[in-house]
């Protein structure tokens, strides 16, 4: 008996594997990247992808745009970047009959899908104009507050921080990622891929397969998914072992982090893990979901001290060991 | 309605199958826990029989170990068998064996929380049917805990030692009796004596000994008590004894002295004070033929207090008392004085008693000096376990006790506190040797005269001097050969052979020692 949830979880995976799909076509070797990207699009969450230049991060992005019926820009950080540069400003206008007033043009950022390409590169003022976009999908301007229409999505790229000429996002702008994923150098065969591809005349063509209500349908979808206790009481365990001095904290975590993942992290875990179980067929969520999203999830909020800093600790290892240390629970 | 029936049948067939796993779970489980308990547990045993195979132990301690060891196991099985699992935890652990994703402790848990929606009622359609398809037989088919053999090695080695009789092991079945104290030949003496003067203290009082304490000496005398009820027979004995007491007639002349000190009765109140109730007897006589009126009158008067302060404890003397007051008063000389006789004659019979308290206070002596030894017995329990272990090495070339030279045992013959070491137990006697003393060879001392210097004779114009000459020497000053030999006097004998007051209990020990290292025909010191 296939029931009207099964149709609902058929059409979400369908959907997902159409977009993923069309991506595939032009973008090679990536593909837990492009689930990411897609699961945090999703979750109505924002994702921050980390490589060195030349990974082909804005091209993913960029692709991720071609796939999707929605509206698409493209912010280039740069130091001299101004926030109004990317929310908009009111420009003084001229009527017919020649009275002023003042009209607000409308930045990059009303969007649904957002490049903040090298965001890192901004200045923190710059950085922080993304903010109120990224948490309450508005912009205020003046005394005014436009809505940003949905879905949006904001995917930015940062250069690896200990690159020159970069700043670090603000703690506050880090939390607000749903995910951070990092792009690695593609393996041989991804290259061989990438060159067959991208040195011919003509690039692959993606086409536009999925359209901005099918995508709010397939959120609804996805939250729907129920998840017990018991696997909600593992993402808190996991998501409070990143505190130091926590019941749960292990003494890595003691001796390297400033701060742990804040209630976002418990969430982005939750969230993503109904949206992993939904493409695993499952109308449940399960531990190993959870696992799977804790380093994307945890890994920009977990804050380092001065000697996890100075030791340059990488936050994946110390979830790594979490991870590896914090049972299920049992009865 | 249907929606709820489905639900309703999703749920029951999850929870059958979790039901039908946690029974699977919990067998699988006793099974192990019982398994790796049992394994810790056979250490005790195991180690204890060990230990047994060099130091003996008594079959109480045996048994007292077999028993906490068995109650131990009992209980730890027990509880293994009573704790049960839950249902949530099945689902989690056929979650985790047959790689579901957490399905059943998902579903379980909206079961066990009455949740319910359209989304859950898919999952727990979704999870009865994969709880149906689950093969529980094959997910938790039985099988031999891997530490089944080691539990088994241990079983088999704990047979082996106890229950083989192989020439290196010792079987518990083997235990000896709880070590047991037997007086030795002085203080079966001292014993003797004990009961001798017990009987005389009772005789003197017209009276038998007690059955309880003829019964306590008897189980003295007859030995193979433990040293606890050993003690606590002496100690009846010595309550008993108390019972015995004459303290009140002391206490009576005491009293009879003071109130006739208003009274010219000079030599009575003179033996009384002295407890001589011979001789006051004697005075009583006296006093009937040579008294006054007056003196008649007063002594009358005091006889009638005393009959009164003798009312309770002595009632006999009483009588006499009152009587005699009574013949005083009425100025018959003849009457007063044959009253007087009489009440003399209750006087010497009291003064036998009397004599029954020294007789008393031996026997307590005796009594307490038994004590002594068996807490100094005490202490050499020990040393006879070590030495009884010490037999059992004798395989390894160890000197064994009945291989010792004449000599020595007739030394071990004579210390009160020697053991047999061959039957493995505390018993202070010697059964066989100890009674009879052996006599070793007459000691011989090998004598070597020393060199010596002598003064020569001056001659005409030299001077006196010494030179060595090799004779026998005159001031008969010798070298003796000799090999240090240990002494197999324990450290509380020699102190004993020191001491300038030898304890009554080992008066014979000492005489048995002299015996047996003087010449012989000259042991009768």
């Amino acid at each position: 008996m296939i029931t009207e949830i099964d149709q609902q979880i058929a059409r979400f995976q369908q959907n997902f594997a159409l977009a993923t799909d069309e991506i595939g076509k032009r973008i090679v070797g990536y593909e837990e990247i492009v689930q990411g990207l897609f699961i945090s699009l999703l979750a109505n969450g924002h994702v921050l992808l980390e490589g060195i230049p030349g990974l082909g991060k804005t091209k993913l992005v960029h692709t991720l745009s071609e796939v999707l019926h929605l509206k698409f820009s493209r912010v280039q950080f740069t130091p001299d970047l101004m926030p109004a540069d990317i929310i908009g400003t009111n420009v003084m206008q001229e009527s017919q009959q020649g009275e002023k007033f003042l009209e607000f043009q409308q930045g990059p950022l009303f969007a649904n899908i957002v490049l903040a390409d090298e965001i890192n590169r901004a200045t923190p003022k710059t950085q922080s104009a993304l903010l109120e976009a990224m948490q309450e999908q508005s912009v205020s301007v003046g005394r005014q507050t436009y809505k940003l229409e949905l879905p949006f999505f904001v995917l930015a790229t940062q250069n690896p921080l200990e690159m020159e000429g970069t700043y670090p996002l603000p703690e506050a702008q880090l939390d607000r990622f749903f995910m951070k994923l990092k792009i690695v150098y593609p393996d041989t065969e991804s290259l061989h891929e990438i060159l067959n591809r991208t040195t011919q005349v003509d690039e692959p063509d993606v086409e536009r397969v999925l359209t901005g209500d099918q995508l709010m349908e397939m959120r609804r979808t996805a939250r729907e998914v129920p998840i017990a206790r018991p696997i909600q009481e593992y993402a808190i365990r996991l998501t409070l072992a990143t505190h130091p001095e926590s019941p749960y904290a292990r003494p890595i975590v003691d001796r390297y982090v400033r701060y742990g993942a804040s209630p976002r992290g418990a969430q982005a875990l939750v969230v993503g893990g109904k949206i992993r179980a939904l493409l695993a067929d499952r109308v449940h969520v399960s531990c190993d979901d959870i696992r799977a999203m804790l380093l994307p999830a945890l890994r920009h909020r977990v804050l380092l001290n001065f000697e996890g800093e100075a030791e340059q600790i990488d936050p994946d290892t110390i979830l790594e060991d979490v991870l590896a240390n914090t049972p299920e629970p049992t009865e | 309605m249907s929606d709820n029936h489905s639900q309703t049948v999703d749920q029951e067939r999850v929870v059958r199958t979790l039901t039908r796993i946690a029974r699977r779970l919990r067998q699988a489980r006793v099974t192990r826990e019982l398994f790796y308990g049992f394994t810790w547990s056979l250490i005790l045993p195991v180690s204890v029989s060990v230990i047994y195979r060099f130091v003996a132990m008594s079959w109480m301690a045996v048994a007292v170990l077999t028993g906490l060891w068995l109650l131990g196991v009992a209980v730890y099985g027990v509880t293994t068998i009573l704790r049960k699992g839950t249902l949530l935890g099945a689902a989690e652990a056929v979650d985790r064996q047959a790689d579901l994703h957490d399905e059943l402790t998902t579903a379980y848990w909206f079961h066990r929380e009455g949740r319910s929606s359209s989304w859950i009622n898919l999952q727990l359609h979704r999870a009865a049917v994969t709880a149906d398809d689950l093969n529980v037989d094959q997910l938790y088919a039985w099988s031999m805990p891997r530490r089944a053999r080691t539990t088994a090695g241990l079983l088999a080695l704990l047979l082996v030692l106890n229950l083989l009789p192989l020439s290196w092991t010792r079987s518990w079945l083997e235990a000896g009796p709880p070590p047991v104290v037997a007086f030795t030949d002085a203080d079966q003496m001292l014993l003797t004596e004990v009961e001798r003067m017990l009987a005389e203290v009772a005789a003197l009082q017209d009276a038998e000994l007690p059955p309880e304490m003829r019964e306590a000496l008897a189980e003295l005398q007859q030995g193979m008590l433990t040293r606890e009820q050993a003690l606590a027979e002496l100690e009846k004995l010595e309550t008993m004894l108390d019972m015995l007491d004459s303290t009140e007639l002391n206490h009576l002349m005491n009293s009879m002295a003071e109130a006739l000190t208003s009274t010219n009765a000079e030599s009575l109140i003179d033996a009384l004070s002295d407890r001589d109730l011979d001789r006051a007897a004697e005075a009583l006589r006296n006093l009937s033929t040579e008294m006054s009126d007056a003196e008649r009158e007063q002594l009358q008067a005091v006889l009638e207090q005393i009959a009164e302060q003798a009312e309770n404890e002595f009632e006999e003397l009483a009588e006499k008392l009152a009587d005699a007051a009574e013949q005083l008063a009425k100025g018959d000389e003849e009457q007063a004085r044959q009253a007087m006789e009489r009440l003399a004659q209750e006087l010497e019979q009291l003064a036998q008693q009397q004599q029954g308290q020294e007789i008393r206070e031996a026997a307590a002596q005796g009594l307490e000096q038994l004590q002594q030894a068996l807490s100094d017995d005490s202490n050499q329990l020990q040393a006879a376990t070590d030495e009884m272990a010490s037999g059992d090495q004798a395989a390894a070339g160890m000197p064994q006790p009945g291989t010792q030279d004449p000599d020595a045992l007739s030394m071990q013959a004579a210390e009160a506190g020697a053991q047999s070491a061959e039957q493995g137990q505390g018993d202070l006697s010697v059964p066989g040797a100890g009674d009879e003393i052996e006599y070793g060879a007459p000691t011989t001392l090998e004598v070597e005269l020393l060199p010596e210097s002598m003064e020569l004779a001056p001659q005409s114009g030299d001077e006196p001097g010494e030179q060595l000459i090799d004779q026998p020497s005159q001031a008969e000053e010798s070298k003796l050969e000799y090999q240090p030999v240990e002494s197999d006097v324990t450290y509380g004998e020699a102190d004993l052979l020191k001491a300038n007051t030898i304890p009554l209990s080992y008066r014979a020990l000492i005489k048995r020692y002299f015996q047996a290292v003087g010449p012989r025909g000259q042991h009768d010191y």
